[in-house]
């Protein structure tokens, strides 16, 4: 019989360093935004990171040198630590801001480029982004793939001078406002069984011709995401991103930045904060039972996404933690708009303060989708159980 | 936590969840049992981290001895200006001393009936008083309890012992509670991460319908959710632990956070564990019972999940500070800003 002698954390989530600069760093954010939020700039968004776009609002963070944090200074980045950017995503998702033009492009697009783009690739694009003016989306899922994503059939093939891209991509999040789209396609045929070859990403020009962009309205009504067709766009050489047939290192590589920060549980914040407010002078034992435990779920995630983000600053790849602190933290947003409504039970809606219906509404209504996007849930208990040797 | 020391640790543990007394002298003479009394008092002055490390590793062991109680008793101890004494300790809040005497009628304290003395947390004249109490037989009563952990009920009516000292300033009610309530939270986190062990190691030998249960999607889901609620309180545990980093005492909102996630992740992990291990896991000679029971009796130990979320909330809605505020604020934050 095993004597559980090997017992220890299969996971490592270590403390943050303590950072006055980090600190600093978030004072300054937070009083910006207050002044924003005073000023009319915007209004608290439930999913804001996926729905709440405004271009102005990106380029005035970028004005201020908040995007493109953690990149080198001479591509036009701020040459900080991951829990500096860490800081500035907290407090963007805790206040709701509109932060969805340049998510893509700030978490994922960019850091993507710096690791695998050229050097020219890196100079054209990451100071735009970084200042706010150059937006991303993703060009993964297709109709036909999506937890299965080796199945992509979008085609490049190679063209006199470059490429030609045949396909379509759906759910690209912001595709309409986007400039660019890293797009995975194959450009050779899979190695026998192996699927996982064969594939490449291109940095594709969203307005070149023979792309067309058309939005998909949510369940809410609303145009967030698109499908994406590519009807023999002609790509140059250098709209190759990476390596030839190294794709699927790469997108792996990039799925593993788009999972790793806080939007995962953090976007509920505005709305448990509300609701707090809400409950002022009728809190109860049973209203503060269920808040208390949603105060303690998402206080251990932020110090769980915060090991995450001082991995990365150790030089780590904490795919598999942030696969888990994802899967973890979908599941929580659930549980917090259950919880939500069961200590919000009993106060009319006509009481509530301004914002908070809105905000819940909002919230139930993006519920369905936060389990799916970046990866489903099964897809990342999988890679969890890989981790544990399972698979 | 310092490698060697785990190391160490985890030597004296193994292998040892049988036999009580052998494993108590491993640890008295590897030094473990002073872990967290000063050097100045003849200790290993570990701080808070390891410490609540050590009670983790013991819980992933299921020491069947009073361990983590006797590190947190000495800590208090040392706290209070007492040097902690060797052998086994426990504590518990309660009792009154009134000129000289100490009365003190405590129900199902653990290891009551193993330790050789308890720590009360009693009110004084003047204050709280720490009172480290001898325990004769006829003092302990066993009591029922599903823990395995020789609890007893304890009954005094004595002198005040010499080694009595007024409690320190921070160790109000709710300060000890949280103390052990860490204790706990880090004991369980310990105790689930070495369930998914025991889980993982059935599931990739046991094989029906011709393959290891580990290779179908429903059981390797069930691992993966039993790793991420292990880990989701093993950091809330580090947390707080972290929040007593410099000698003061726990952040007794973090320790609340702890307790909650470690109460909520014991009944899935026990839950999914039981499951995928079948009937074997559910006879006593299996060892996952060992953890299970431990479990089902930390989670209801020191406050359960409900009472300290209503302790968080409340306090939250009481100081009126915007809840974001609590969660991500620079001072507040629940004790991660550490």
């Amino acid at each position: 019989m095993l004597d559980a002698s090997d017992a220890g954390a299969r996971f490592r989530f270590p403390a943050p360093v303590p950072d006055p600069e980090a600190e600093a760093l978030r004072a300054e954010v937070r009083g910006f935004l207050e002044a924003e939020r005073a000023a009319g700039g915007f209004t608290p968004r439930a999913d804001c990171w996926v729905s709440a776009a405004d271009p102005a609002f990106s380029a005035r963070l970028g004005a201020r040198g908040w995007l493109g944090l953690t990149w080198p200074t001479e591509y036009g980045g701020g040459g900080r630590p991951p829990l500096h950017r860490h800081a500035v995503t907290e407090e963007l998702l805790a206040a709701g801001a509109p932060v969805a033009a340049h998510w893509v492009a700030d978490r994922q697009s960019g850091g993507h480029i710096l690791k695998f783009g050229t050097e020219a690739q890196k100079r054209e694009i990451l100071p735009r982004i970084a200042a706010g003016a150059c937006f991303f989306a993703i060009g993964m899922s297709e109709p036909q793939a999506g937890s299965d994503l080796a199945a992509v059939a979008t085609k490049a093939e190679r063209v006199e001078g470059g490429w030609r891209l045949t396909g379509r991509k759906i759910w690209s999040t912001g595709a309409h406002i986007s400039h660019y789209m890293i797009v995975l396609a194959r450009t050779s045929p899979p190695e026998g069984r192996n699927r996982q070859a064969g594939l490449s990403q291109f940095l594709v020009d969203l307005k070149a011709p023979g792309v067309s962009v058309s939005g998909i309205k949510d369940l809410a009504g609303v145009v967030h995401f698109n499908e994406t067709l590519f009807d023999g766009v002609e790509l140059p050489e250098d709209a190759l991103l990476g390596e030839e047939g190294g794709g699927w290192a790469q997108v792996t590589a990039e799925l593993a930045m788009e999972r790793s920060g806080p939007e995962r549980f953090l976007t509920v914040l505005a709305l448990m904060t509300a609701t707090m407010e809400a409950l002022k002078g009728r809190m109860d034992a049973r209203r503060a039972a269920v808040m208390g435990r949603l105060m303690a779920r998402m206080s251990a995630l932020r110090r769980m996404s915060r090991g995450v983000a001082q991995l990365l600053q150790e030089g780590a790849s904490p795919e598999v933690e942030a696969a888990l602190v994802k899967e973890m933290g979908t599941r929580f947003e659930k549980e917090a708009v259950a919880g939500v409504r069961e200590a919000l039970s009993g106060l009319p809606r006509e009481e509530w303060p301004a914002g908070l219906e809105t905000l819940l509404d909002a919230s139930v209504m993006a519920l369905p989708s936060n389990s799916l996007r970046g990866g489903t849930t099964e897809i990342m208990r999988g890679i969890v159980a890989r981790r544990l040797g399972m698979r | 936590m310092d490698r060697m020391v785990a190391e160490t640790a985890a030597r004296v543990f193994s292998g040892r969840s049988e036999d009580p007394a052998a494993l108590w002298a491993a640890l008295e003479e590897t030094g473990l049992t002073a872990a967290a009394t000063p050097e100045a008092m003849g200790g290993a002055g570990f701080g808070a981290e390891e410490v609540w490390g050590l009670m983790r590793l013991s819980g992933a062991h299921a020491a069947p001895v009073p361990f983590a109680e006797t590190l947190l008793a000495a800590r208090l101890l040392a706290a209070a200006g007492s040097e902690p004494p060797a052998g086994r300790m426990t504590l518990a809040a309660g009792g009154t001393i009134r000129e000289g005497r100490v009365t003190a009628s405590l129900k199902a304290v653990p290891w009551g009936a193993a330790a050789e003395r308890v720590l009360l947390l009693a009110e004084g004249e003047t204050g709280p008083v720490l009172a480290l109490m001898e325990i004769p037989d006829a003092a302990a009563t066993p009591a029922p309890g599903i823990g395995e952990d020789a609890a007893a009920d304890l009954v005094f009516d004595a002198d005040l012992p010499e080694a009595a000292a007024p409690a320190p300033n921070w160790l109000t009610p709710l300060a000890f509670r949280a103390e052990l309530a860490l204790a706990r939270a880090a004991q369980m986190a310990g105790a689930m991460e070495a369930s998914l062990e025991l889980t993982l190691a059935h599931t990739s030998v046991r094989e029906q319908f011709g393959r290891p249960l580990a290779k179908f999607q429903a059981i390797q889901h069930m691992l993966a959710e039993m790793a991420g609620e292990a880990a989701a309180a093993g950091a809330a545990v580090e947390a707080a632990a972290e929040s007593a980093a410099a000698g003061g005492p726990v952040d007794w909102r973090a320790a609340a956070v702890a307790k909650i996630r470690a109460g909520e992740a014991a009944e899935r992990v026990s839950a999914h564990a039981h499951q995928a291990h079948g009937a074997i896991g559910y006879t006593y000679e299996y060892d996952l019972r060992k953890f299970s029971r431990r479990l089902w009796r930390w989670r209801d130990e020191a406050g359960d999940e409900t009472e300290w979320a209503v302790a968080l909330a409340t306090a939250a809605d009481e100081e009126g500070t915007p809840l974001s505020e609590w969660i991500i604020g620079p001072v507040q934050g629940l004790g991660v800003n550490v």
